[in-house]
C-alpha cells in the first residue's frame, strides 16, 4: 500500500455497494422462507445486526472506521411504517449504505453507517 | 479518553430528554395520518439534531427515527456497533401514543 495517507484512504475506503450486498446477502440468509414469530424476532434481529457488523470489520480491519448497524425487523400486519435518518457528520469520509427485505409476513431494513475515525 | 473532560462527555439523560421533547413537539397526540409521517419523522430529527448541535460538544451525530402504526404487528429494532467504547455513545427512546410508536436511535461519535 502506499504511504501517501490520500491514496491508502482511497483504497481502503468505504464501499457502498459492498456494504450493500453484504447486508442483502445476510437479510436473505437469515429471513428467506422465514414466518414472523415473537419470540423468535427478538434473537433474529440481534443475529442479523451483529453479523453484518462482524463481515463489514473483518473487511475493514486494516481501515480506520467505525461502525454503526441499526436493524429495524418487523411484521407485515397492515401498518405504515416510516423510517428516517439525518447525520450531522464529515460528508467527505462518511457514508452510510442501507438496504431491505420482504417477504409474505416479514418485512426488514438494515443500514450501516461507516464513520472514518481521524 | 483523557481529552474527554466532564463537560464533553456524551450525556444520555441529556439526549433522551432532547429527543422526548422533540417527539412530544412534533407529533403530541396526533393520530397516525400516512400523508404526515414523512414530514414528522424530518421534524424529530431536524429539532433533534439542531438542539445536539447547539451543546457544542465535539460529537459526530447520526438520528435515526422509526414511526410505525399500532395495529397488533410484531416490531423489533436492534443495533450493533464497532467502536472506541470509551467515548462513543447510543441513546435510544421508545415513545408510544394510542396510534403510533416511535423510536429514535441516536449514536455519538467522539472526534
Amino acid at each position: 500500500m502506499s504511504r501517501c495517507p490520500g491514496r491508502s484512504f482511497s483504497l481502503s475506503r468505504f464501499k457502498t455497494h459492498f456494504a450493500k450486498e453484504v447486508i442483502q446477502e445476510i437479510l436473505t440468509k437469515y429471513l428467506k422462507d422465514k414466518e414472523y414469530k415473537q419470540i423468535q424476532a427478538e434473537i433474529l434481529s440481534k443475529t442479523i445486526g451483529s453479523e453484518i457488523k462482524n463481515r463489514i470489520k473483518d473487511q475493514y480491519l486494516d481501515s480506520r472506521y467505525k461502525f454503526m448497524v441499526q436493524v429495524v425487523l418487523g411484521e407485515r400486519h397492515g401498518a405504515g411504517i416510516k423510517v428516517g435518518a439525518r447525520c450531522v457528520w464529515d460528508a467527505d469520509t462518511d457514508t452510510l449504505a442501507f438496504d431491505q427485505f420482504l417477504n409474505e409476513t416479514i418485512f426488514c431494513m438494515a443500514v450501516v453507517f461507516a464513520v472514518y475515525f481521524y | 479518553m483523557d481529552y474527554l473532560d466532564e463537560e464533553n462527555r456524551f450525556d444520555v439523560n441529556e439526549v433522551s430528554d432532547i429527543i422526548n421533547n422533540s417527539i412530544e413537539n412534533t407529533i403530541g397526540n396526533q393520530l397516525y395520518q400516512q400523508n404526515m409521517v414523512n414530514k414528522w419523522v424530518n421534524d424529530v430529527v431536524d429539532y433533534c439534531l439542531k438542539r445536539l448541535c447547539q451543546l457544542a460538544k465535539p460529537f459526530k451525530y447520526m438520528v435515526i427515527c422509526t414511526i410505525l402504526q399500532k395495529n397488533g404487528a410484531g416490531f423489533h429494532a436492534a443495533s450493533s456497533c464497532y467502536w472506541d467504547n470509551s467515548t462513543d455513545r447510543k441513546c435510544n427512546v421508545k415513545w408510544e401514543n394510542e396510534s403510533m410508536y416511535v423510536i429514535v436511535t441516536i449514536f455519538g461519535l467522539a472526534f
